[in-house]
């Protein structure tokens, strides 16, 4: 093996990969454009929904309810309506998010001390969304009911200034504003990174085959070795100096890093390295550009949605979760977050990392070998 | 494409195209089959339900009411309370580890404040690093707390002899259609959206690009076929194939995942037919701008597949976004096609919504092939 070999095919990949100014800038879009985009508009948090009020009772009772509403930042007043078939109207039309329903009884049962029903309707198009608003229309009701409940006390001749019960102090940890924009971001370079390495390696590696070019360069002294390590090193380099640039996104949201920046490159090498793998498979086993481009899409679709992006491998089922954990995406969604929020380093993710050496060990050696059956001569 | 020969000559065009597909069996299985595998894969993965979550409790107060409180969070099935801790470093070395997401502290006052009417505030540590699970844990803990506080009030004033109950309000909170069921609509439908825009603008962008790059573009060049026959012989396999994929796809989808469907079968085949055409056409489209397939492979993916994910309505809805993002989904057919799929699995065809949604997508197929047939004309391909 010649390292001079070696570093000369990784400059004809450069330059071969410089002369297609789309691709290249395609690549800056992923790890750049594209995490600014999602930035801004992955948001998780329900509020300002739209809240339309169908108020029978119109006291100043039902009134003081539908304010503790709106005050908040979660509801916004979509419309007072006048019918329930308004009602209706709305929230199939989308217009309004959720509905409560106050009736003409409302203050009467107060009053004497019974019990009133108080409707909320939620869309539950958006399972989060709907989630959410049902929990927060509970919390203002319970607020209510405290309220009501200290009045009828003191109304009885006992002053209480509070009512028993259990509350939370929140302490979120790691991420003290609960901003999404960290989580999106950073998994967002992730993701860069699986479409940045499958497509690299596997195209550099058809279009050898497709152009025909793939048996001058076997014809020279090159060792085939020497060049399925040019052409996944090449695309691992292009890909570490994209990430770089997604720094960039990293400090235009603030984002914090609470680990060091070495640890994190090196497990983004190591995780490029299994995609890089994966790819060059696919190069190995696809005999045109069409055909590697496909099975990358086979590999990036569960590789993304199952490594925690969208949905919490815990809330998966059950056989979802082994699938998730097969994929090297998985153990570097977990890795990169902790290291960003957590500010963990090596001694607490050895088992992250030590997951991704081994599945890179295996998809490298699997490609080197598949590639030697091909090429040898 | 005028008269009869301009037919055949296309004919011949859609012949060798057809046979390109065929020898091509691995790309022809993979966009045959992979988009029935996304969907299963998005119908199963993206369920978000608690289950079971580990978290851990560190109780300070020991009595027989904390006791009662863990139980009643423990029985629930979206928490396990699975460790108890001594002290406040065992909790927060669990929390680092990512065993737990949740962690609760009982404050050594609990019952005593409890029995003397008071509240009882409980410090909750949560993981907030995976910003979406903390969300949803702690409004499952909420609901818990909430529904354990006006149990309490209520033993309080009952034991006082009060006549009134804690819960002067009841809130019933309802969702119209079934939730579950109405989520999993959303979703898929949204699904449809993306393996269509995911795998038809790429098929068709390298279909001519392909032939860009080996240099026999020349050669459709020098024989008497115009621009407009070669265009419509190429995409004609593609758009026929796919249609009638796609749709076999959709109807399986509905059945299997046991969707509503209000609407007639025609309209479906008619949306489909027309979201192909277009995505053909954006893929066309996208074949005129460059020579090379990577390049080509990947505009397809950043101007089709990565929008369709955040903005053909999809995963999360559109209504909250900023107005900048609702008009830049306005270029892409996945916010009209998924729009129309909800109004016919859910509404029925004859609703404002889906011939809104419907005329939105024949506008835009329109647009998207009057801008193919302008880069045509100009010989740009």
């Amino acid at each position: 093996m010649s390292i001079n070999r070696i570093i000369g095919l990784i400059k004809k990949e450069f330059i071969q990969f410089f002369r297609d100014k789309i691709v290249v800038a395609l690549i800056c879009y992923h790890f750049v454009v594209c995490i600014v985009l999602c930035g801004y508009s992955f948001l998780l948090q329900a509020e300002h929904l739209r809240l339309v009020v169908y108020d029978m009772n119109r006291t100043e009772q039902s009134r003081d309810l539908i304010d503790r509403f709106l005050r908040t930042e979660q509801f916004n007043l979509d419309r007072y309506a006048m019918s329930m078939n308004e009602v209706r109207q709305r929230l199939d039309g989308s217009r309004a998010r959720a509905a409560l329903i106050i009736p003409a009884e409302f203050s009467r049962e107060l009053a004497k001390g019974r019990r009133a029903d108080v409707q909320f309707i939620t869309d539950g198009t958006d399972a989060n969304q709907s989630g959410q608003s049902g929990g927060y229309a509970s919390k203002i009701v319970a607020a209510f009911n405290r309220d009501v409940t200290l009045t009828r006390l003191n109304r009885e001749g006992i002053s209480l200034t509070s009512l028993p019960g259990v509350a939370n102090a929140v302490r979120p940890l790691y991420n003290q504003g609960l901003r999404e924009v960290d989580f999106v971001v950073v998994s967002h370079i992730l993701v860069a990174g699986i479409i940045g390495g499958l497509m690299l390696a596997s195209t550099s590696i058809v279009r050898e085959k497709e152009r025909g070019t793939i048996d001058q360069l076997l014809v020279t002294p090159t060792r085939s070795i020497e060049l399925l390590l040019a052409k996944t090193i090449a695309p691992l380099m292009i890909c570490l100096i994209a990430t770089v640039f997604s720094f960039l996104v990293v400090a235009w949201f603030n984002v914090e890093l609470r680990g060091s920046v070495f640890v994190f490159f090196t497990f983004m090498v190591l995780f490029l390295t299994s995609m890089i793998g994966i790819g060059a498979l696919i190069g190995c086993l696809c005999n045109n550009t069409l055909q590697a481009i496909l099975l990358s899409f086979v590999v990036w679709f569960p590789a993304t949605f199952l490594c925690g992006v969208a949905t919490p491998v815990e809330n998966m089922l059950p056989f979802m979760q082994v699938i998730a954990n097969v994929f090297p995406t998985t153990p570097m969604m977990y890795a990169i977050n902790a290291i960003f929020a957590k500010g963990q380093g090596f001694l607490d993710l050895w088992r992250e990392a030590l997951r991704l050496i081994v599945t890179g060990g295996i998809l490298l050696s699997l490609g080197a070998w598949v590639t030697w059956r091909q090429w040898k001569q | 494409m005028k008269g009869y020969q301009g037919f055949q000559r296309a004919s011949v065009v859609f012949r060798a195209e057809l046979l390109h597909l065929v020898r091509d069996p691995i790309s022809l299985g993979i966009s045959l089959f992979m988009p029935m595998f996304l969907l299963f894969l998005i119908g199963y993965s993206v369920n978000m339900e608690l289950r079971e979550s580990a978290i851990a409790v560190y109780d300070m107060n020991k009595s027989q009411q904390s006791a009662e409180y863990i139980k009643t969070v423990d029985n629930t099935s979206y928490f396990e309370v699975r460790y108890r801790v001594r002290n406040y470093d065992e909790l927060l070395d669990l929390l680092n580890k990512g065993v737990v997401k949740l962690a609760i502290i009982i404050p050594p006052k609990f019952s005593e404040n409890l029995s003397k009417g008071e509240p009882a505030v409980l410090q909750t540590l949560v993981d907030a690093s995976y910003i979406n699970s903390a969300l949803f844990i702690l409004s499952y803990m909420e609901g818990i707390n909430g529904a354990y506080s006006a149990s309490i009030v209520n033993n309080f004033l009952q034991t006082r002899g009060h006549a009134f109950s804690a819960q002067p309000v009841r809130l019933s909170v309802r969702s119209w259609y079934n939730q579950a069921l109405r989520e999993l609509t959303f979703k898929i439908t949204g699904t449809f959206s993306i393996i269509i825009l995911g795998f038809v603008p790429v098929l068709s962008a390298l279909a001519i690009v392909r032939e860009k790059e080996s240099g026999s573009i020349q050669q459709v060049f020098a024989s008497p076929i115009t621009p407009s026959e070669y265009i419509a012989g190429k995409m004609a396999p593609y758009v026929i194939f796919l249609t009638l994929d796609y749709l076999f796809i959709m109807v399986f989808g509905i059945w299997f995942f046991d969707l509503p469907f209000r609407g007639l079968i025609p309209a479906l085949f008619a949306a489909t037919l027309l979201m192909v055409f277009s995505c053909v056409a954006i893929g066309f489209f996208i074949s005129t701008i460059t020579g090379n397939q990577l390049s080509a492979a990947m505009l397809a993916i950043v101007f089709t597949l990565m929008p369709a994910l955040i903005y053909a309505n999809a995963i999360a809805p559109l209504d909250n976004s900023p107005v900048g993002f609702k008009l830049y989904s306005n270029l892409f057919p996945g916010a009209f096609y998924t729009d129309v799929c909800r109004a016919i699995l859910l509404k029925g065809t004859t609703m404002y919504e889906y011939l809104k949604a419907a005329s939105s997508l024949i506008i835009y197929a329109i647009v998207i092939f009057s801008v193919c047939a302008w880069r045509v004309r100009n010989k740009n391909i």
